[in-house]
């Protein structure tokens, strides 16, 4: 528990590489954390319900809104006729994003209009109410569809090319052409999307968003409104989980309240229904995959050729950059000696997918294990095998498809302790032996690794800014860019400021992120919030602290090198001041107290149009080894087991990047196995709840989990205190249950056939698995 | 929106003559656990809601004169659990009606809002079907009794008469050695309806089947009851040729609908999977009782 | 409109609602008992789970009349003053949340399990607990944490 509480003294409560709990944990225990739909409602609040198109693809006829406008309560009704300046929020500014649809639909569950009424379930009443007459386009809902139409594009696709793959793959020894088919995934969030607007006087708004990306919000309200971005404050005090779902997503529902607030001159609030929020909201992008590898008798990879199709959706949104980390991941951690991979961002007409923790990297991980397993299964040898032989390596094997030189690996020291410590290979004969018996339940085991590039691959998003002020009384508030949606950000940036001072964790209160406090932030995305919102953080708590040392230094007559904070007070020569008597002292002597604090990420650099650069400040590492049991006459699967070691450099909070990787793990299971998205041929989503919509339960849980950190890994790079980011990489741990389901499925052909499981490997998916393989002639071993 | 009214009558004869009053625009709320929803997502908008919770026949579980059990049609799973010897004569039934749904949905939904839902994929009819069970309905005409299989007639709909309220399931008396099974295959654990249900009642005099009855759900615009597969049990030894013609008969009765919690041809493969699973497990509760 | 009467945390209440008014809207937006959280609105995810004599129930399945005369228990009500319940205290202290949405919803659920079952097996806690979804911690912690309070 709390390493730091019980040696008060020599060390102060909460610093850094100590397990505090999470800043909200008392709050969240007893009912008392406030998200949005939980603040008091000032009087003459109104609730704004969206009306979502019915049609896949169609240009609108006609609208009529009089039933709408009619209904009880109701007191306005907002169309994109009412929107006053630019009807768009494209997080890339790429207008085809739009509020409310224009002529056109261009999927099933856009929106089309707003009703604001008293009450939200008048709101929610009115909106079913209105008729629209569409008249129907062709449709392309998914990616075949996409290609069959023509392969029309959202975004400009991205090349990566190293070496002479043509000749790699022609000479090589072994050569294998496949495809694969991963599935998408909705966050899931608990809490759903939410908006609430005050309107302010003069132009002004405040909007509070549940968004990753508050600074985003600002700038697409203020141009829907078109107004300056001084005009417009976001603020969000924390979020019911985000995953990505609140980075660009947030946008619409703020613009729409903010819309509705000025116009009204009343708070609007505005929240969807689940059903509502997975169908009108993007997701994780699904891709296929198609791959051609060649290899030699080792199964070393000697050259790999790749084209990733990905479901983007009606827009842009974020599927270039997504596309773009999914081509990045392709590699995992193996090196490509010739390769050249291709993104295909196909333009669907489904709802435009978005960001989700791995950002398109997991898909591009995924694809890579499937290349280790086909290399496996043609040579007859244990994956991990494959995988060893293909780990970056010295010099000469180090470079990515990106021409990225990687210098930190440390998976060869973490994989072969994972698999000690796991007795993966042990309990691999073990499973060899069980499954030779030919039973009904079979079983596998994988070991999957990780490693995943940091830093947001558009470079000048690794900035941020903190505000950081200290109070006469010796109280620290401290505010800065980046968002808190469970991830315990905001403790981690309050260690690291209490280290700074050497104070207890208590004396810092951390305030709601506003775009009023630390302008022009990013999103808290990419894996990024510590990293750089920490860095930012110190930096202020540097400032000031060099101020007080100054101060000290001067009134005391002792050298600056002589004042040093520590965990009992200011050592000031030989003399100790308590740090809020030193406060005390300096306020009076007229020292400013309050800093803001800045960072930006060093040596990252990338040319999209080369495909060539150091878009990645560092990688963060790990491995999974998974357990699973199969009903070869079912399909349904359980994980026995599950061992896990990962990077997270030296932790800022064990607790709190331990359950980054539980949680991170379960949530990447959830994508690869049950949560399957279903649209019907209408192109409407037809899993938009949970009863139709699978995340795991706890029953899902594997039953045994072990998760441990790699203590002994320390970034190579001068990141904040040597730590490494943590919410994304875990995901892809989650691999590992995957390709164990797959190699027991591949029992029932004697491992001489790649099961090419898609995901997710749903029980029917499994099931319809074992069967190709047993009509392959897979005499039974 | 329309108002709604909400009555809570305490008897049965209220709760009808409220019911057949409203003339369709009312709606029976048992545990709440569909119609909530449904009121929600907009898709009824009743004007009269009929809570059935304080009728005391609808609540109760009592022997019937012959040795079988009556159980009001909102007893809940959680109730039924309770009781001293249900769940050891009808343990089928009870893991049914216990999988509808969470821990706590657990608490409130009834097999008899299960029924009336009309759901093809309904966790808790198979048992009830399989059981044999009679399903008692009172509407402004009378009481009427028909059996189990019989009340739903496609997915949402049932054959009760406008008016006519569900009251009871009689379950008959259990010969000696007779027990019965439920399983389900579902992509997950817990949570959700049935991509396949499988229910089978046996009755055994030593190795030997004796008498059968098979049920399944999600496989057919309403839960089956599978005349075939019982036939390939009876005057059996439960033999590996046996269960083979069996499943078959399932899977042959299979007919579902294509949709997102499976497709045909792994529910028609699954079908016959579960039935010898069900069977086995039925038939060694019923050598043991 | 309907006059209910009930008693919430200890505390007899009564309002005017509409016979549609599900039990969590009348916590929420009448007794501005916000610690109740709505998660999926369709009786699934478990947030909105309180008790209502006793018994854990979703409060999104149950009108605020059917909940009329009962003895209700939110999560506000659950800590003895500033002594948390053992079952906060376990929350808190294995780290079992972290958004902590699901939070309130998990812990009236996990704290039904232990007076119904005082000394739960691993396996009848993540069945019990299947009716709460959490979508951040994976649940190990979750877990953790109910076995701690079950000790307690």
């Amino acid at each position: 528990m709390d390493g730091g509480r019980k040696d008060a003294g020599t060390r102060v409560r909460g610093g850094v590489h100590s397990a505090e709990r999470h800043d909200s944990a008392h709050k969240h225990v007893t009912g008392a954390a406030d998200y949005i739909d939980d603040m008091v409602e000032p009087v003459g609040t109104l609730h704004a319900y969206l009306g979502l198109s019915e049609a896949a693809h169609a240009e609108i006829v006609s609208i009529d809104l009089t039933a709408v406008r009619s209904a009880p309560g109701v007191v306005d009704v907002l169309t994109a006729a009412d929107i006053p300046a630019v009807n768009d929020v494209s997080p890339v500014h790429a207008h085809d994003d739009p509020v409310f649809a224009e002529d056109k639909v261009m999927f099933w569950g856009q929106p089309v209009f707003a009703v604001i009424a008293e009450s939200r379930l008048q709101a929610r009443h009115a909106a079913t109410l209105a008729r629209i007459d569409y008249r129907p386009l062709d449709a392309a809902i998914d990616i075949d569809a996409a290609m069959a139409a023509g392969g029309d594009l959202v975004t400009k696709p991205l090349k990566l090319e190293r070496g002479s793959v043509d000749k790699a793959l022609a000479e090589a020894p072994n050569r294998i052409i496949g495809n694969m088919e991963i599935g998408g995934q909705d966050h899931f969030y608990l809490e759903g999307h939410i908006a609430f607007a005050i309107p302010g006087e003069d132009e002004t708004v405040t909007i509070h968003s549940s968004t990753q990306h508050p600074s985003e919000a600002q700038t697409l309200v203020a141009q829907v409104l078109g107004v300056a971005a001084n005009a417009i404050s976001v603020q969000v005090r924390r979020m019911g989980g985000g995953f990505g779902g609140k980075e660009s997503q947030p946008a619409l529902f703020a613009a729409v309240a903010a819309l509705a607030a000025k116009r009204l001159n009343r708070p609007v609030k505005i929240r969807p229904d689940r059903d509502d929020d997975m169908i009108a909201t993007g997701k994780r992008h699904d891709f296929k995959v198609a791959y051609d590898v060649g290899f030699d008798d080792e199964g070393r990879i000697l050259g790999v050729e790749g084209t990733y199709a990905a479901r983007c959706g009606f827009s842009a949104d974020l599927s270039g950059p997504v596309t773009d980390r999914a081509l990045f991941h392709a590699d995992n951690a193996y090196y490509f000696p010739h390769v050249r991979l291709k993104s295909l961002p196909l333009k669907t007409n489904t709802v435009s997918n978005t960001a989700f923790r791995g950002f398109g990297g997991p898909q591009g991980v995924v694809g890579a294990e499937r290349i280790v397993e086909e290399i496996a299964y043609a040579l007859g040898k244990d994956p991990l095998e494959i995988r060893k032989a293909n780990f970056y390596g010295p010099p000469g094997r180090d470079v990515t498809p990106y021409h990225q030189t990687v210098t930190d690996s440390i998976l060869d020291r973490l994989v072969s302790e994972l698999e000690i410590s796991s007795d993966y290979q042990a309990r691999r004969e073990a499973i060899l032996d069980f499954n030779r018996q030919g039973g009904v339940i079979r079983k596998g085991i994988a070991l999957t690794p990780v490693k995943f590039g940091i830093s947001f691959t558009a470079t000048w998003f690794n900035q941020a800014g903190a505000l950081l002020h200290v109070y006469k009384d010796g109280s620290i508030h401290l505010n800065h860019g980046g968002t808190e949606m469970g991830q315990g950000l905001f403790t981690k940036v309050a260690q690291i400021v209490a280290d700074c001072f050497q104070v207890d964790l208590d004396r810092i209160r951390v305030s709601a992120t506003s775009t009023e406090k630390v302008p022009n932030t990013s999103a808290t995305a990419a894996s990024s919030g510590s990293d750089l919102n920490g860095m930012a953080a110190q930096n202020a708590a540097e400032q000031i602290k060099q101020r007080l040392v100054a101060f000290a230094s001067e009134k005391w007559s002792v050298s600056a090198e002589e004042v040093t904070f520590g965990p009992g007070g200011v050592c000031v020569g030989s003399k100790t001041v308590p740090f809020d008597v030193l406060v005390a002292e300096a306020y009076m002597a007229r020292v400013h107290l309050s800093a803001a604090g800045f960072y930006k990420t060093p040596d990252i650099h990338w040319d999209r149009e080369a495909g060539k650069g150091r878009p990645f400040y560092y990688f963060a590492y790990g491995a999974a080894v998974s357990e699973v049991s199969i009903d070869t006459l079912t399909g349904e699967y359980r994980v026995e087991r599950t061992d896990i070691l990962h990077d997270v450099g030296k932790s800022l909070n064990p607790a709190i990047d331990k359950g980054q990787v539980e949680g991170g793990f379960v949530q990447g299971v959830g994508w690869l196995t049950t949560e399957e998205l279903w649209w019907d041929d209408k192109g409407r989503l037809r899993t938009h709840a949970p009863s139709t919509y699978k995340i795991p339960l706890a029953s899902d849980r594997p039953r045994i989990f072990n998760v441990a950190l790699a203590e002994w890994s320390e970034n190579k790079e001068r990141t904040i205190r040597r730590s490494k980011a943590v919410g994304e990489p875990p995901l892809m741990l989650g691999i590992s249950v995957l390709e164990a389901i797959s190699m027991a499925v591949a029992s029932v052909a004697d491992y001489r056939e790649c099961p090419r499981l898609d995901t997710p490997a749903t029980p029917e998916r499994v099931l319809m698995a074992v069967e190709r393989l047993r009509a392959h002639g897979g005499a039974e071993a | 929106m329309t108002d709604i009214q909400y009555v809570a009558p305490s008897t049965l004869d209220e709760a009808v003559g409220a019911y057949a009053a409203a003339k369709g625009a009312a709606r029976i709320l048992a545990g709440g656990t569909d119609l909530l929803v449904q009121m929600r997502a907009g898709m009824v908008k009743p004007g009269l809601i009929v809570d059935i919770k304080k009728v005391a026949e609808l609540s109760a579980i009592e022997k019937t004169p012959e040795g079988g059990f009556r159980i009001g049609a909102a007893v809940s799973g959680a109730v039924l659990e309770e009781h001293p010897t249900f769940g050891k004569v009808w343990p089928g039934v009870l893991e049914g009606l216990n999988l509808i749904g969470s821990t706590q949905v657990q608490g409130r939904a009834s097999a008899g809002g299960n029924l009336c839902n009309g759901s093809p994929a309904a966790d808790s009819i198979p048992g009830l079907v399989a059981a044999g069970a009679i399903a008692t309905v009172q509407g402004p005409n009378g009481r009427r009794n028909i059996p189990v299989e019989q009340v739903p007639t496609g997915p949402g709909k049932t054959s009760l008469a406008p008016g006519e309220i569900l009251v009871s399931f009689t379950l008959p008396p259990r010969p000696a050695h007779s027990s019965d099974a439920y399983l389900r295959m579902i992509p997950r654990t817990e949570m959700d309806i049935a991509v396949v249900g499988c229910a089978v009642s046996l009755t055994m005099d030593g190795d030997t089947c004796t008498a059968a009855r098979v049920s399944l759900g999600a496989v057919a615009p309403t839960v089956l009851l599978v005349e075939d597969a019982a036939k390939a049990l009876v005057l059996t030894k439960l033999d590996d040729a046996s269960l083979d013609k069996a499943a078959a008969a399932c899977s042959a009765a299979c007919n579902p609908i294509d949709d997102k919690r499976g497709t045909i041809a792994y529910r028609t493969k699954v079908a016959g999977v579960l039935l010898k699973r069900t069977t086995a497990i039925a038939a060694e509760r019923a050598k043991g009782g | 409109m309907a006059t209910v009467s009930m008693t919430v945390n200890g505390k007899s209440v009564s309002g005017e609602v509409e016979p549609r008014t599900l039990l969590v809207q009348f916590i929420r937006e009448q007794l501005h008992l916000t610690g109740t959280h709505v998660g999926c609105d369709t009786s699934q995810c478990g947030a909105c789970v309180v008790h209502v004599n006793g018994d854990s129930v979703k409060s999104c399945t149950m009108l605020a009349v059917q909940a009329d005369g009962s003895d209700v228990t939110t999560i506000e009500g659950l800590a003895n003053g500033d002594t948390l319940h053992p079952m906060q205290e376990a929350f808190r202290d294995n780290h079992g949340l972290q958004c902590g949405f699901c939070t309130p919803g998990m812990v009236m659920s996990a704290v039904d399990l232990l007076k119904k079952n005082p000394k739960p097996s691993e396996g009848e806690i993540r069945e019990w607990l299947e009716g709460n979804i959490c979508r951040c911690t994976g649940y190990h912690n979750i877990v953790k944490a109910v076995q701690q309070a079950a000790q307690a």
